[in-house]
């Protein structure tokens, strides 16, 4: 992980909010394990399971900032690589980030940074329905970061060209826009709940 | 907390004990095999020798006497989906290609499989820390890492018990569809989790003895 660029975890303060950070980011974790196993629609026969994973990492750019956010990220890939059936279907272990839609896991880590980054910014400068619209354009900018990866992925694994690995992920377009926008408005009814405590450097 | 939600909070790592020879090697040893395996899977362009490797990954799993009922649930998603891969693939690019593009796939996942099931968390967790040890000059601490992975695992259950809880103050209200009425306070009880988990750590005095 990059170090900040002032390093103040030698003092006292600096040491308790590192403290305090790995528990969120822990917590933001398990928050994507528990909304991955959440079940949700399935695709192509169960084959493919549709879960909220994508809201979690989604909110947990929002609500994390893009530091601790990736942290948060990169605790729940190691879930999954440690063999916890943490992945969508109860699935765990390696086997699931070598499969064809393995992708989509380590896409989350360029998701959540471009969420994170444009949403820490929204949160900075953004009040009432600009804070929402906002943090649904964080949402949105997400997607194609997460697609990016998956696709790729997914050709490279399956053997198909570009072009049709992404026709294959199409369907599932609809659905993340959908939950762009409900962490749209779950961050900004989160940071009216709790000031102080959601947005970066927090 | 209703049955839904109950399954969800049953985790436990997909290792099985055992003493079989993958139980006997070292975590180490089995990361690199697998690694090396993977690599060779994926340069292989022959259809029949893609299938000859995937059969043999099925047999290093066999061979990690594994009891199949362990396996049910994880094989039924990984069937449908080599099944579609397969008809996709076929229709697509035509049978070499299939038989060579789900023969990789399938021989990933038996040998991360046979990994995943012959080794215990534990195990993986010291593998992780000792990874990351020449990490430790760029600021990564690898106790803190693993720290946070065990903290998140135990998170699971709560964040899982935070939700139930949501959606049964969601269904005594009366508003039954409504993801807002769910995702908002599932989201406040969750942070609210991570602050009294940092006051917890906190309390017991969780970082004050590391020099940094």
């Amino acid at each position: 992980m990059p170090t900040p660029a002032v390093d103040d975890r030698g003092s006292a303060p600096g040491r308790d909010r590192a403290t305090r950070d790995i528990a969120r980011v822990a917590v933001f974790a398990a928050l994507i394990a528990a909304l991955t196993l959440v079940p949700g629609l399935y695709l192509f026969g169960g084959a493919v399971p549709v879960t909220l994973q994508t809201l979690a990492v989604t909110l947990a750019g929002v609500l994390l900032g893009p530091r601790r956010g990736v942290l948060a990220v990169l605790t729940y890939l190691a879930m999954v690589v440690v063999g916890l059936p943490v992945a969508s279907g109860f699935r765990g272990g390696l086997g699931v980030l070598a499969g064809p839609t393995g992708g989509f896991l380590v896409g989350f880590v360029p998701m959540v940074v471009v969420v994170g980054v444009l949403a820490a910014l929204a949160l900075r400068r953004l009040r009432g329905a600009w804070l929402t619209a906002g943090l649904f354009g964080a949402g949105l900018a997400g997607i194609p970061a997460l697609y990016v990866v998956g696709i790729a992925w997914l050709a490279a694994v399956l053997g198909v060209p570009l072009g049709t690995a992404a026709a294959m992920m199409a369907p599932f377009l609809v659905g993340d826009v959908a939950k762009a926008a409900v962490a749209a408005v779950v961050g900004s009814a989160v940071a009216r709940a709790l000031p102080g405590v959601v947005g970066p450097g927090r | 907390m209703t049955g839904f939600w109950a399954q969800t909070t049953a985790i436990v790592g997909v290792h099985h004990p055992g003493l079989s020879p993958l139980h006997r090697i070292g975590a180490g040893a089995k990361a690199v095999g697998l690694l090396a395996a993977v690599a060779v899977v994926l340069l292989v362009d022959s259809p029949w020798i893609a299938a000859a490797l995937a059969g043999f990954a099925v047999l290093v799993l066999v061979s990690t006497r594994v009891p199949a009922a362990a396996l049910t649930r994880p094989l039924r998603a990984v069937v449908v989906m080599l099944l579609v891969l397969t008809l996709v693939q076929a229709w697509l690019l035509g049978w070499p290609q299939a038989v060579t593009g789900s023969s990789r796939v399938l021989a990933c996942l038996a040998l991360a499989w046979a990994v995943s099931l012959t080794t215990p968390l534990t195990e993986v967790l010291d593998l992780i820390s000792r990874v990351l040890r020449p990490l430790a000059r760029v600021g990564v601490d690898p106790e803190q890492v693993a720290m946070t992975i065990a903290l998140a695992i135990r998170g699971v259950g709560l964040v899982v018990a935070a939700v139930a809880q949501a959606d049964e103050a969601r269904h005594a209200r009366g508003s039954r569809l409504s993801v807002r009425a769910l995702v908002v306070p599932s989201m406040v009880r969750t942070i609210k989790i991570a602050e009294a988990l940092g006051e917890g750590l906190l309390a017991r005095g969780y970082g004050t003895h590391r020099e940094r």
